[in-house]
């Protein structure tokens, strides 16, 4: 049953079925070969998969996004950003990045960075002498930190796939190896920048004019604060956090900014509300295929099995990672976290690997994936916005990407980038 | 292009899609609010936002397919060109198949559970689980309206408010 399970799933995958049907047609098939399995199975498992309060944190954290992604306060944080990092050389770079990693304490998917912030960003620094296939390159691999800084669609999918994690642990614990890959692009963005001799912005700023941009700033800033101190000191749980965003977005976008008018409501809740049957249907499926796996014990034979080739934690950390980038350059991230989590985090628990940990290389993997043709969704929507062709923002990618492999790298080797900061708030 | 028909049907589509998810949004931040200011909270709320969330993935599935929105791998009809419109026609095959076969699935697992209720609310959950076969319905229908232009180009319906890719996570 197993084999049809996975020959039937990679057929329909290959051949160009969406994820979620193919992993539900996939999933029929073994219910069918298998013969003495009951068919309302199916439907069970369809609905025990998104019939889950915690889940709703997803169309929550989509719809602050795209309330979020409004002309101004891109604009806002831009200004905010710039005035700390603006004046250095490739300083629009900086300000870039510095931009997006504070858009991804608001938004909890890679491609509203991109979209967002990202999308003004790449414009602005086409029009400031920067090569367009530089721009795009630097706003793709940046735009990787949000899923990885709090919030995080990608780690409540995670959560769900294996509770044994808790969910605000690992977003605690997103935030210091998120930090360190916006310090390792904006290494890359210093060393290029000299090469080719991309300035810093000439202006001289008052400390009035400091005081003024960070006073409007505030606003924006206060909701990442909110989201992550809600979420960490346990006021909020997740999904409250992401409903009081909502509407935190709503208010700052309407009456601070006015950047937000009443007519565009229903084109942003259906946009977000589409996000999220593309993203809950996916998940509905993988319940089914779950249960498959957990009825046919792969997950139990495989752990047994790792743990006795007597394997150290690094060996299997490094098999993993090299698993999940050759997985991520088919794949998108979610589909990955709902196939793979649930085979893959019980061995590396075995094995006595922090959850926490895992879970953060994990993340940070298949997110990279995106950065990698042929489905590379953030090189998609880069590309399109600085109008530059595939194949040339690719071969500006490279030092991005190699420099992510060496922070994927470091946060195999040094577990206490993930878990010290989760740790001081009591979660292992 | 579409027919008055096509067009009727995405826009009842689209606000059945947009009223739910404002629902949810609303009366889950009511229950938050209330929980802050009075210790109390609305014990329906949780219930009743679950299942709106199940009825929004089912009757937005549809929707997503007509833009193209399912995240999927598109590198076999990519690499071989020429077969492409034959790889579209068994994509379309199948996923037709599958629709049915869910719709069949979920209208019996609806009408075996219509007998039980759900905790707070008392509505039979049946009623909650319609939401599959007339999810995987209306998919039908959307994959039947969008057959001409995906089978012949591979196009999907275009739209200011989204393109493909915006749609994906």
């Amino acid at each position: 049953m197993i084999a049809a399970l996975f020959i039937a799933c990679i057929v329909l995958l290959a051949l160009g079925v969406p994820v979620a049907f193919a992993l539900g047609g996939g999933t029929l098939v073994a219910i069918l070969v298998h013969g003495s399995l009951p068919l309302v199975a199916l439907p069970k498992y369809l609905f025990s998969g998104i019939d889950v309060f915690a889940l709703m944190a997803v169309p929550f954290f989509i719809l602050t996004a795209e309330l979020m992604t409004g002309g101004a306060l891109s604009a806002v944080l831009l200004r905010f950003a710039s005035q700390f990092v603006g004046r250095f050389r490739g300083g629009l770079g900086h300000t870039n990045i510095l931009a997006i990693t504070f858009f991804s304490g608001i938004s909890g998917s890679a491609l509203a960075d991109a979209a967002g912030p990202g999308a003004i960003m790449i414009r602005m620094m086409k029009s400031d002498g920067y090569r367009a296939e530089y721009a795009a390159a630097l706003t793709a691999a940046v735009s990787i930190l949000g899923p990885i800084i709090p919030p995080s669609i990608s780690m409540i999918i995670y959560a769900l796939a294996y509770p044994e994690v808790n969910l605000v642990g690992l977003m605690i614990a997103g935030v210091v190896p998120g930090a360190l890959i916006a310090v390792a692009m904006a290494a890359i963005n210093h060393v290029i920048s000299v090469r080719r001799n991309y300035r810093g912005v000439a202006e001289t700023l008052l400390l009035a004019d400091y005081l003024r941009n960070t006073w409007r700033a505030l606003p924006a800033l206060v909701l990442p604060v909110l989201i992550l101190g809600g979420i960490a000191s346990g006021a909020f749980t997740p999904t409250e956090a992401s409903v009081v965003a909502v509407f935190y977005a709503l208010a700052a976008g309407r009456w601070i900014y006015g950047s937000l008018e009443w007519r565009m409501l229903p084109g942003i809740l259906s946009r977000s509300a589409l996000m999220t049957a593309s993203v809950l249907i996916i998940v509905a499926m993988s319940a089914a295929f779950a249960w498959v796996l957990t009825i046919s014990r792969v997950p139990q034979d495989l752990t047994a099995w790792i743990v006795g080739m007597n394997l150290s934690p690094l060996a299997f950390l490094f098999a993993v990672n090299v698993l999940l980038l050759v997985f991520g350059i088919f794949i998108e991230p979610l589909p990955g976290v709902v196939v793979l989590v649930p085979i893959l985090a019980p061995i590396a628990h075995a094995l006595g690997i922090s959850d926490l940990q895992f879970g953060i290389i994990v993340i940070v993997n298949l997110t990279m994936g995106m950065l990698t043709p042929p489905v590379g969704g953030l090189l998609f929507v880069t590309s399109v916005v600085a109008r530059v062709p595939l194949t040339r923002l690719v071969a500006e990618l490279w030092p991005f990407l190699w420099a992510q492999v060496a922070v994927l790298a470091l946060l195999s080797l040094v577990p206490q980038i993930s878990t010290l900061l989760p740790g001081v708030f009591g979660y292992r | 292009m579409l027919s008055t028909f096509d067009r009727v049907l995405i826009r009842l589509n689209r606000w059945a899609v947009i009223s739910i998810l404002a629902a949810m949004a609303a009366m889950v931040f009511a229950n938050v609010a209330l929980r802050f200011l009075s210790d109390h909270s609305i014990l329906w709320v949780e219930e009743v936002s679950r299942y709106l969330m199940i009825w929004l993935t089912f009757l937005g599935a549809g929707l997503v397919l007509r833009y193209g929105g399912h995240v999927g791998i598109d590198a076999l009809q990519d690499a071989l060109p020429r077969q492409a419109a034959w790889i579209r026609l068994a994509i379309f095959v199948l996923l037709l198949v599958f629709f049915a076969t869910m719709f069949w699935l979920g209208a019996r697992y609806a009408m075996a559970t219509w007998g039980q209720t759900t905790p707070v609310m008392q509505i039979p959950i049946g009623a909650v689980y319609l939401a599959m076969p007339i999810g995987f319905a209306l998919m039908i229908v959307h994959l039947l309206l969008m057959a001409a232009p995906y089978l012949r180009h591979g196009r999907f319906l275009a739209d200011a408010e989204f393109d493909a890719d915006s749609v994906k996570l």
